[in-house]
């Protein structure tokens, strides 16, 4: 493997984090991220429909004309989007239910047409696809080790069976946005302290 | 000019593509996501009446408001194996957070139960009404009590207003229930 196209994966996991560094799309993140099985479905979903609109928009970047582009991409964005919808009510009940509005929601999650707009309408098709994975790795991480500490701390569950005594008091406040806001900027504390100390 | 129909073209065909890529996934999923609704209601009945033997839809109730903000959707009539008959009223009514949407089960003068299919209370506290621990204080309760909270109804702590929503809902439906349907029904 070339070194550039590992850096293209490389970036999203830390250097460029769609989450704690360029920061889009947090809205979904808070809301979701309440307990493990959410995160691993939102994550899953979120994957999906970004690695699918990179290649589809690098794969056509010379034939989308340059007017016509943001809705030709929403297309790319909502087609996959809508399947993971449909699949997820029609095999993981549950999962849709709890997830409710925000799997459809992806259509308008920032860090996706701004990947596509930004990079991958622009870039060969292995380049868009390192960094679509880099992306969805990056994403994937983040949510799942929030809705880890979420639900375990907030809800005093972990996949929805109690783990601690009944002496247990769960801390409500992280199974609410607010203290979803706290534990993203601790994350993101942590990120920064590393990254300044290996530059 | 050229450009404006080459663009054109351009998004007729994509949009094409992924409308006919799209109605191929409908065209499995869609009786899937159908059996999974019907299967939901399914296991709820089973859960308020063990004793099933069969359910039928009773007709002539659906879509039916009833005071309150209370809005009955269907109701269903469910014979029993010890050859009584019980009635599943699925209906909608305000929480704290939005609609509830729930079944409720009767037999004779009593409440058997509630299933709450939807609701958007708040997590951690309102959404507490799906517990076993919450509902199961409706399981045959007499339909002349109170349904009161604090008197008869032990709320969930920090959601008052979620407890006393479903309670007064049970009760209010429970009077619609005794009035028109047990009349006719049995």
């Amino acid at each position: 493997m070339k070194k550039s196209l590992l850096n293209e994966f490389m970036k999203g996991l830390t250097r460029e984090n769609p989450i704690l560094i360029i920061m889009l799309g947090l809205c979904s993140v808070l809301a979701v991220s309440t307990d493990v099985a959410n995160g691993v479905g939102m994550s899953l979903g979120f994957s999906f429909v970004l690695i699918t609109a990179e290649l589809l928009s690098s794969a056509f970047r010379k034939i989308i004309p340059n007017e016509v582009r943001i809705p030709i991409f929403l297309i790319f964005i909502a087609v996959p989007t809508t399947i993971v919808d449909l699949i997820m009510k029609a095999y993981f009940p549950p999962l849709s239910k709890s997830m409710g509005v925000f799997i459809p929601l992806i259509v308008v999650n920032c860090i996706v047409l701004g990947r596509v707009e930004a990079f991958s309408s622009k870039k060969s098709l292995s380049e868009s696809f390192m960094d679509s994975l880099g992306m969805a790795f990056g994403y994937s991480w983040v949510i799942i080790l929030l809705s880890v500490i979420r639900e375990i701390l907030g809800k005093g569950t972990f996949l929805g069976k109690e783990i601690f005594s009944k002496n247990f008091e769960p801390m409500a406040i992280l199974s609410f946005p607010p203290g979803g806001f706290f534990l993203i900027a601790i994350f993101i504390a942590i990120l920064n302290g590393i990254l300044k100390r290996r530059s | 000019m050229n450009k404006i129909i080459k663009s054109g073209i351009t998004v007729f065909i994509i949009a094409t593509i992924g409308a006919i890529l799209l109605s191929w996934v409908y065209s499995f999923t869609s009786p899937k996501i159908e059996e999974q609704k019907i299967q939901t209601v399914k296991n709820a009945i089973t859960e308020i009446f063990p004793n099933i033997l069969n359910f039928e839809i009773v007709s002539g109730f659906s879509n039916k408001d009833i005071s309150g903000g209370i809005k009955i959707i269907e109701v269903y009539k469910v014979n029993l194996k010890d050859g009584k008959v019980g009635f599943i009223i699925r209906a909608k009514f305000s929480g704290y957070g939005g609609k509830i949407e729930s079944l409720i089960g009767y037999e004779e003068e009593k409440c058997k139960g509630i299933y709450v299919l939807e609701h958007s209370e708040t997590p951690g506290l309102g959404s507490k009404i799906v517990e076993p621990s919450f509902r199961n204080q409706f399981v045959n309760k007499n339909l002349s009590d109170p349904f009161k909270v604090k008197s008869d109804i032990t709320p969930i702590s920090g959601a008052t207003i979620s407890s006393n929503a479903v309670s007064t809902a049970i009760k209010k439906i429970g009077n619609f229930y005794l009035e028109n349907i047990k009349k006719g029904g049995s």
